[in-house]
């Protein structure tokens, strides 16, 4: 790896419609600079060499995370892992993004590195997406021809490409709020050590009748353990409409083993998949149980 | 011997710890000179390849770019030994030839040197750099030292037939292993695996040079050895000693790595061409694949005990991979041995290995040398043992640990050890007794494991052991002290200052350390062998009580008294029976310099020290660790070293030391591997991206047990304690697996993988 920086001619747009225009004159030749934590290595390991850096965190208005019951959840593309991994309404309701976005890099990536930018790197190994993938996250995308929104189980196409355009800009993420008595949870296993990348992380969103203890819904989103961060919808077929037991979360498991598809250290992966999607499965499940026992009371 | 100390063994902050701290302190990186040039290499992507053209001219014509050297351009200069060994080894007998050049055309490893740029900035140089056009031939080549030994295997270097870069045996066999084998009532053997752990040094390899007005290179190193690095420089560049000065900045780490010239030779060839200063600084990538890393073994050993525990026959056969070039490699096996097979009381002995060349980055010194290996095995196999003979763990080591005055590891007289003092209080702070042997059960399952080593302080007598001080005192009563260590982080010039202030009566703050500068400082052989503070720390000593005779003698005149009538504590010289009768030694030294009644003295003290001792530290290490048994995954939850390193000067320093060594271990033990793609040869983990060391969230409570008992060789009882940290870590780590899950892993690293394979081995 390079110390230093190919030369590259730099901007810091104040709009999003200047970084746009900007974006559309240079195409293939511009890369979007937000926190950095990712493109800057690329760019040192020479496995990008942009002529041209479009600095977006100069544009304040992206930057920021926003909520009503309504609306839901509306995330600025610059808000940084640390903003959402702290913040009150994210820590409460949407409590798996928050932990997703907490297990990110190191305290030092996490206050650079922002949630649009994890997204746009597309890489399999994202830890912010399984959790944005459950909760069905769309993403609004601009372009100086408007604004199109995609959701997020459609923007990942293969490992570093994703839907994004040329000429496009994430701008925003939006969560709709969960129904009421659902809950959900990010685990994740890191490949050797403490801080490390992710070797599988599973989150789990579930939604559970009170009355007869019925799933009612479940998704399960995963990544490092395909080409791209993938949900596994027949492993989540095994609970929907189901009265969960733990021999159906141990079916559930094993099936969303058969979804995966991991390159390196495969068996270990697919191994620990199962473990995952069981441990994230079992603890939604005692969460939202615990939920129904507090609402009763 | 019971002194009593008033610096030795107080915890005093180091000289150099707050412009560490604040930032301050210049290492080789921090340096700058004007005119400066920034050097960078050209690094082949093969791991065995031939140059067959080299096109030069476009970086040539790069603007602030002022040369690019090619390996047609250094032939003027000698090939070398990058691992200084061809001096002659006393014991194991063997030289190491000249195999590398400062540029190479035959690439024989991923990363080796192949052209060098020197420019007005880096980004130019980086620049220049993609603009050299190379041709390769890419060439068969042989990543496995198995591989490697087979008849029709790649050739790696012209210096090693057969691929054979050294067969070695150890140097201290004793009696006959087959007789001893037919003794045993219990044979335990198994093949054990070992890795190429990288130093990662927090400073990467760094140097500046430059040809000053006399025509004297003048060399900014790191090495570790820094006077026997001024002797190879002078050699590689046809220059007499005289014309090298080589100055030692702070250094940010060395572990071994910096016992070899790293940075150097291509640095100064940058510098003799532009007649400039140049600065090379290797990246961490060129940290991981141009230098050397540990050497890794796969090694067959055989242990034989009698019923009672007692052993009777050690063997075992070393298979070792070198890398492209033979660097330090071929010794960790020796040494290896020295200190495995030496380690307990044993009368039938033997070892043989082979160092095996292989197109793999060069394999040489790490912190323990072949000790952390060898004890890798050599410890499970005894807990083995130990189960076969319904021995605990603890009791069969007691019963095989030699004693004082026994023969030691490096053929000497054991001069003291307190190993079973290490086993006894160390198995306290661990718990063993309510811990070890309990029956375990449910997902999460923990365990606790022993591991015992013995090291050296010094290289004596296997190696040239020489060590130089020399103190003057000046007129305030202050002393300057010339050594000169490597500054690696271990804060030796504390410890020397905390033995030269004890001898004189004065305090550590008094000695200032005069050092880094081979025009001034004496000979020194270095520090490696965790031998400065025994090794420079006795030279030290005894220049210092040169000096306080002086002192006394002319007090003496000066009270009116005779020289043994006197002490010297805190800064004045006393009378013994009267105290109230004193001098400040300022006054004496004072008095010595500015002296008109024609009795001018520099009161002065110089040693020359050469090691005909070794004082071996030992040392137990207990690890507690807790297994998913779902994931694989091993937590170390607590680790208690207990060390017997004589008197600690500096606890402090000690338990830095130690602590640092478990941390190393645990890496060694559970997440550091070397990663070398087989069907391409490249290096794949040569950043901490996918080398990963243990972060402080992987570390356990750590407790260091200090046993502090004098050693009756060493500068006030001290005995070496750099290197012992790591030794007994990984097998420490391995012997809890097996208590809590009862599965043994023998290669290292210890995966989950590795774990959840030998669980299901077990299950079946």
């Amino acid at each position: 790896m390079a110390r230093l920086l190919k030369p590259f001619e730099y901007f810091e747009p104040r709009t999003v419609e200047e970084a746009v225009q900007l974006l559309s004159k240079y195409g293939h030749q511009a890369k979007v600079l937000a926190g950095g934590t990712d493109l800057l290595i690329s760019m040192k390991k020479r496995k990008i060499t942009p002529q041209y850096v479009v600095y977006i965190k100069s544009i304040p208005e992206l930057d920021y995370i926003h909520y009503s019951q309504q609306a839901g959840l509306k995330i600025g593309a610059l808000a940084t892992h640390t903003a959402i991994a702290d913040s009150a309404i994210i820590k409460d309701k949407f409590e798996l993004l928050a932990s997703a976005c907490g297990k990110v890099g190191t305290p030092q990536v996490r206050n650079m590195g922002t949630i649009g930018g994890n997204i746009c790197e597309g890489g399999p190994s994202q830890d912010s997406v399984p959790s944005l993938l459950v909760l069905e996250a769309k993403l609004k995308l601009i372009s100086l021809h408007g604004e199109r929104i995609v959701p997020i189980d459609e923007f990942f196409i293969a490992p570093f490409k994703t839907a994004l355009q040329e000429a496009e800009l994430l701008t925003e993420i939006q969560i709709p709020t969960p129904p009421p008595r659902s809950a959900g949870c990010y685990k994740w296993f890191t490949k050797i050590t403490t801080v490390d990348e992710s070797l599988a992380g599973v989150a789990v969103l579930m939604l559970l009748d009170s009355t007869d203890g019925i799933c009612r819904d479940l998704k399960i989103g995963l990544c490092s353990v395909a080409p791209t961060p993938i949900r596994a919808r027949r492993a989540e077929q095994v609970l929907r409409d189901k009265k969960i037991d733990n021999s159906l979360i141990e079916r559930a498991a094993r099936v969303a083993v058969e979804e995966t598809s991991p390159r390196s250290r495969a068996d270990y992966r697919k191994r620990m998949t199962g473990v995952l999607v069981r441990e994230a499965i079992s603890e939604t499940w005692q969460k939202i149980r615990q939920l129904h026992l507090r609402e009763r009371a | 011997m019971s002194q009593k100390l008033s610096v030795v063994g107080k915890r005093i902050i180091q000289p150099d710890a707050a412009a560490k701290a604040t930032g301050a302190a210049m290492y080789a990186s921090d340096l700058k000179m004007p005119g400066m040039l920034i050097g960078k290499v050209l690094r082949s992507p093969y791991p065995h390849a031939k140059i067959k053209r080299i096109g030069k001219s476009k970086a040539e014509k790069l603007p602030g770019v002022e040369a690019v050297i090619t390996p047609e351009d250094v032939t003027q200069w000698k090939p070398f030994d990058r691992g200084l060994k061809d001096l002659p080894m006393i014991a194991g007998g063997y030289l190491v030839p000249p195999d590398e050049h400062i540029l190479n055309e035959r690439a024989r490893h991923f990363g080796d040197a192949i052209a060098a740029v020197a420019a007005i900035n880096e980004h130019i140089a980086e620049e220049a750099l993609e603009l050299i056009e190379v041709e390769y031939e890419e060439l068969p080549f042989v990543i496995d030292p198995e591989e490697a030994m087979k008849p029709g295997a790649p050739q790696v270097s012209d210096v090693a037939e057969g691929n054979i870069g050294k067969h070695l045996s150890y140097p201290f066999p004793e009696g006959d292993v087959e007789k001893g084998f037919k003794e045993a009532d219990c044979i335990v053997e198994g093949t054990f695996s070992t890795t190429k752990q990288e130093h990662c040094t927090a400073e990467t390899a760094a140097a500046v040079a430059h040809l000053d007005v006399n025509g004297r290179i003048n060399i900014w190193s790191q090495c570790q050895v820094a006077h026997m690095a001024r002797r190879e420089i002078a050699h590689i560049f046809n220059m007499p000693v005289s014309k090298v000065k080589l100055m030692t900045p702070l250094v940010g780490g060395g572990f071994g790595q910096r016992g070899s010239v790293c940075a150097e030779p291509i640095c100064i060839a940058l510098a003799l061409k532009t007649g400039k200063p140049v600065k090379l600084e290797y990246t961490r990538e060129e940290n991981f694949t141009a230098l050397e890393s540990r050497t890794g073994f796969k090694y067959n050993l055989k242990i034989g005990f009698k019923q009672d525990g007692t052993l009777t026959a050690m063997q075992v056969y070393m298979l070792g991979r070198l890398g492209g070039y033979m660097g330090c490699g071929p010794m960790a096996s020796v040494i290896g041995m020295v200190f495995g097979l030496g380690h307990y009381r044993c009368p039938n002995r033997a070892g043989e290995a082979d160092m095996v060349m292989t197109n793999t980055p060069v394999s040489g010194a790490f912190r323990g040398f072949g000790n952390p290996a060898m004890m890798w095995g050599i410890e499970q196999l005894v807990d083995e043992a130990a189960e076969k003979l319904g021995m605990n763990p603890l009791k069969i080591r007691l019963k095989n640990i030699k004693k004082a005055g026994e023969i030691a590891n490096m053929g000497l007289r054991l001069e003291s050890t307190y190993l079973d003092e290490c086993i006894k209080r160390g198995a306290e702070a661990i718990g063993w007794k309510e811990k070890w042997g309990k029956k375990k059960e449910g997902k999460m399952r923990r365990g606790v494991g022993i591991a015992t080593m013995t090291h050296c302080s010094g290289a004596a007598p296997l190696y040239l052991d020489h060590s130089n001080a020399f103190i003057k005192l000046n007129e305030d009563g202050s002393a300057d002290l010339t050594v000169h260590p490597a500054p690696l982080g271990q804060h030796i010039w504390g410890a020397l200052s905390q033995i030269a202030a004890e001898e004189l009566g004065i305090l550590a703050e008094d000695i200032h350390i005069v050092t880094g500068d081979t025009d001034i400082t004496l000979f020194e052989y270095g520090s490696d062998a965790s031998r400065s503070t025994y090794a420079i720390g006795s030279a030290t000593l005894i220049a210092a009580h040169q000096a306080k005779e002086q002192i006394l003698e002319r007090a003496a005149k000066m009270l009116g008294v005779s020289p043994d009538e006197l002490e010297i504590k805190e800064r004045q010289v006393y009378v013994k029976a009267n105290p109230k009768k004193s001098i400040p030694v300022a006054d004496v030294c004072y008095d010595a310099i500015y002296n008109f009644k024609g009795e001018c003295l520099n009161i002065s003290g110089k040693c020359s020290w050469e090691g005909r001792w070794n004082s071996s530290p030992t040392g137990a290490f207990f690890a507690e660790v807790e297994i998913n048994t779902e994931t694989g995954r091993v937590k170390v939850i607590k680790f208690v070293t207990a060390i017997d390193c004589g008197k600690a000067i500096n606890p402090m320093t000690v338990e830095g030391q130690l602590e640092g060594g478990m941390q190393q271990g645990i890496g060694y033990g559970l997440t550091e591997d070397y990663i070398i793609n087989k069907d391409t040869g490249v290096v794949e983990s040569d950043n901490y991206d996918t080398y990963k060391m243990p972060g402080i969230l992987d570390m356990p409570e750590t407790e260091v047990v200090i046993i502090d008992k004098p050693d009756p060789k060493g500068p006030f009882g001290a005995k070496g304690v750099g290197e012992p940290g790591m030794v007994g870590v990984a097998p420490a780590i391995a012997n809890a697996i097996y208590d809590a899950i009862g599965v043994r892993i023998k290669d290292l690293p210890i995966t989950p993988e590795k774990v959840l394979k030998a669980l299901g081995e077990k299950s079946q």
